[in-house]
């Protein structure tokens, strides 16, 4: 018996575009699974974040004697936490610092820090910590939007405002459109890499290891070259740096700080600030007025808080800096070893 | 509700659904009236009344115009719908650019206390509505039109919710005839064809206008000491946003309306392949252009008045056309631009035959290249004179336009490239499709009117592109603040 079915034109167009947003959208899902994601987890500094959040989740269950040091680049870059090790074998240190972070991002892993029972996290600061024209980029709190929870960490509600929120309560599917941003960037990466490979041009620098790392792996000193010549043009031709500039009056990133402060307090975790060091040259251009209003809000926290508050800020010369705020494989030995010292002596007394 | 965003594509499925649903053809006007007021409402809100009250005037004043048997009492009647339409206008758009007239007038004869501004919002929309709602009442007066049957057609006609916020300026002669009393049928045809002119204009809107807006703003937020290269690619960049972001309402708003069946009319045909000023205005926003000459230039005399007073006339012309666009003195100058340009064109062009004049030296079709790229020199000069509100900032950018430095700053030229690879990219592919559509006629048509099986492929392609190249951010349509 033969069946007749019949389907309008008007339906067959309907059926036709529905099925090709299906289709559509499960090749722009394998666009992001196979080119941009690899993108993110192994060629951009952006996949840190996530990373960071995995090695949390992975100490839940391990011992009591870890020591984390938490900041932006200058904590990355500057702290070789496998030459803390050595110094003493009580404590396990991990450098947890992420590029351009600012306690406000921090918070994000507040819960996460918590779960994982450290014995005492390092907060590195500087003046682009606590300032309103610092700014970290938003993508980092979407790709982060999974492990933030905010449903569930209510509290976090608090510190957030509702930009910030709109980008850590990202569900799959907008996270997943979101992402279409990186197909530029990965493609960009490509391209330099083809370069390489068929020009031998310059290789574009992988992040896999540095994204994955807590110990000591850095990006900055890779090159090898001990002073960036681009910090000498910016130097001088830059009159004053206003991404440094620390308000009096209490904002964001300070509120933030605080409640990470806090949060770690109540759960019996140490908290050490440390004041990270900064090139003498740059130090010069910072205002009086921002270098006080960092230094009496770091006071007032040190003693309402009864924490300790570590000053490297001018501790070391243009020497041992490769640029600002990051300093060069010789700088990066000393600070390692007297934080370290510092920290154990601390910490050691608990 | 902006046309590129998911609340709008739900709305317009509920709208469809429902025309289905309601097979009664008055039922079916009452759905697609109420919808469009719905739109409405979600963009101005309580404003709406506005729509509404002209709606009504010149709905009301339509009809007696065409009942009444006096001259005079017609006059009356027209003078009475204009006021009333135009009034409003004026009160939302031009009150606060009035104020601040006055207040540097008061300024600088020392008169105090200067005017407050007024806190008022400028309806979306209301320039297109105030002008299509106009030519109703006038072309009734003048005897080419008869009024609609019913208040519910009117509504519909002032207010379909595809064109109403930015456009096509749609006449009633060429709408109201379509809402005849047979059903609305939702034909596969037309779903076809509805759905390839929006799938066109959602690439031209977010892949190219919203993908370029950021570059344009980050050029002429403060373009004081940028080198000709970038003042130049700012203005080409923008020329393409506007087209691209405009073209791309145009396009959605003739998609949804012929999804219903409706036809609304081209708004522009290739402007940037103008060869004169005239050329551009009979290409670039062809339904207000249509307007301004049959509504303004026309009865202003025209060019039936002697060579002086044609050049008044288009000065007079472009100088309300650019007002139209918005209160600022950007505009007005853009508009005496523009007015500036049709004059002297149309003075040369009496003057000397360019085709006898080069037809010696060039070719016709060489003569042709060359004519178009002196008429874009100046249709970008003027979109710097569109985008650019700051004084300063505009003197800047036209110096730098017109006196280039080229030569000076080469190494600056090629790291601008580099550090902006894909808007240049974007920029070579819209004018490949700019060049494409000019030498394949109808190029939508012929999508349209591909193989079921092809079609579809392409569909499946635009929406891959839509979502890999559509910036995070939604942005509105710049005619939207018209």
């Amino acid at each position: 018996m033969k069946i007749n079915v019949f389907i309008s034109f008007k339906v067959k167009i309907i059926i036709l575009l529905v099925i090709a947003l299906i289709i559509s959208f499960f090749m722009y899902s394998l666009i992001i699974k196979f080119y941009v994601d690899p993108y993110l987890k192994n060629d951009s500094d952006l996949g840190r974040g996530e990373k960071i959040f995995e090695f949390y989740n992975s100490k839940i269950n391990g011992n009591s004697n870890k020591i984390y040091y938490l900041g932006h680049s200058s904590m990355k870059e500057d702290i070789d936490a496998d030459l803390i090790d050595e110094l003493n074998d009580s404590f396990v240190n991990y450098n947890l610092g992420n590029p351009a972070s600012t306690p406000l991002r921090e918070v994000a892993e507040i819960y996460s820090i918590i779960n994982s029972k450290p014995k005492a996290v390092v907060l590195g600061v500087g003046y682009m910590s606590f300032s309103d024209n610092w700014l970290f980029p938003y993508d980092q709190y979407a790709l982060i939007s999974k492990y933030a929870d905010l449903e569930k960490n209510n509290e976090l509600t608090q510190v957030y405002n509702e930009t910030y929120q709109e980008f850590l309560r990202m569900n799959k599917l907008k996270l997943l459109i979101y992402k279409r941003k990186f197909v530029y960037p990965a493609t960009n990466y490509n391209i330099n890499l083809l370069r390489y490979k068929i020009l031998g041009a310059e290789k574009p620098y992988s992040y896999k290891k540095y994204n994955g790392d807590f110990k000591s792996e850095s990006i900055l000193l890779q090159s090898n070259i001990s002073h960036n010549p681009e910090f000498t043009k910016i130097l001088e031709t830059k009159e004053s740096f206003n991404e440094y500039f620390v308000p009096s009056e209490k904002n964001i990133e300070k509120s933030a700080f605080e409640f990470i402060i806090q949060k770690l307090l109540d759960n019996n975790i140490k908290v050490v600030i440390v004041k990270i060091p900064l090139n003498p040259n740059l130090l010069e251009k910072i205002s009086n007025e921002s270098k006080d209003n960092f230094d009496i809000f770091l006071s007032e926290i040190s003693k309402e808080y009864n924490i300790s508050v570590l000053d490297y800020t001018s501790s070391y010369s243009d020497f041992y800096f490769y640029d600002g705020h990051h300093l060069n494989n010789d700088g990066k030995i000393i600070f390692s070893e007297d934080l370290g010292l510092e920290i154990i002596k601390i910490i050691g007394k608990v | 509700m902006l046309f590129n965003t998911i609340q709008f594509a739900i709305f317009i499925i509920l709208v469809v659904l429902a025309i289905e649903l309601f097979k009664k053809n008055k039922l079916q006007l009452i759905i697609l009236t109420l919808a469009s007021y719905i739109f409405y409402y979600f963009d101005s809100g309580l404003l709406f009344v506005l729509l509404l009250f002209t709606a009504s005037l010149d709905f009301f004043c339509g009809k007696k115009i065409y009942e009444s048997k006096s001259v005079k009492r017609k006059k009356i009647l027209l003078l009475i719908s204009i006021i009333g339409s135009l009034g409003i206008l004026a009160f939302f758009k031009y009150a606060n650019f009035t104020i601040d007239i006055a207040n540097h007038i008061a300024d600088i004869f020392g008169i105090i206390p200067p005017l407050k501004f007024l806190n008022i919002l400028l309806p979306v929309g209301i320039s297109f509505y105030t002008f299509q709602s106009m030519s109703y009442t006038i072309d009734i007066y003048r005897g080419e039109l008869k009024p609609a049957d019913s208040f519910l057609k009117y509504m519909l006609f002032i207010a379909f919710f595809p064109q109403l916020v930015a456009g096509p300026i749609v006449r009633a002669s060429h709408f109201l005839p379509q809402l005849h009393n047979k059903r609305i049928l939702i034909l596969g045809k037309n779903l076809k064809m509805g759905m390839t002119y929006i799938s066109w204009g959602l690439v031209k809107k977010l892949i190219f206008a919203d993908n370029i807006a950021p570059f344009v703003n980050s050029i002429f937020a403060d373009p004081v000491g940028l080198s000709s290269f970038n003042i130049i690619m700012g203005a080409l960049a923008f020329g393409i946003q506007i087209y691209c972001d405009f073209s791309a309402y145009t396009h959605i708003a003739i998609g949804c309306a012929r999804i219903f069946g409706f036809t609304f009319l081209e708004n522009f045909n290739k402007p940037y392949f103008a060869r004169n000023p005239s050329d551009f205005w009979r290409r670039w926003h062809i339904s207000l252009s249509t307007w301004l000459k049959d509504y303004l230039y026309i009865p202003l005399g025209g060019s039936r008045k002697g060579k002086v007073r044609t050049y008044l006339n288009l000065m007079i012309t472009m100088l309300l056309g650019g007002l139209w666009h918005g209160a600022a003195w950007n505009f007005v100058v853009w508009g005496a631009y523009q007015g500036g340009l049709l004059a002297i064109h149309k003075f040369i062009t009496n003057k000397i035959n360019f085709r006898d004049f080069f037809g010696k030296f060039i070719n016709e079709r060489n003569r042709n290249i060359l004519s178009i790229i002196i008429a874009q020199y100046f249709v970008f000069l003027g979109w710097l004179i569109f985008r650019v509100r700051d004084s300063s900032h505009l003197l800047y950018s036209i110096k730098k336009f017109i006196i280039v430095d080229f030569f000076s700053s080469i190494p600056g030229i090629i790291s601008f490239c580099l550090q902006n690879k894909f808007i240049i990219f974007l920029i070579f592919v819209f004018f490949y499709l700019h060049i494409l559509s000019y030498k394949i006629k109808n190029i939508i048509e012929r999508i349209n009117s591909l193989n079921l099986k092809y079609w579809f492929l392409y569909i499946i392609f635009i929406i891959l592109l839509l979502l890999v190249f559509t910036p995070n951010l939604n942005t509105a349509f710049i005619y939207f603040q018209f």
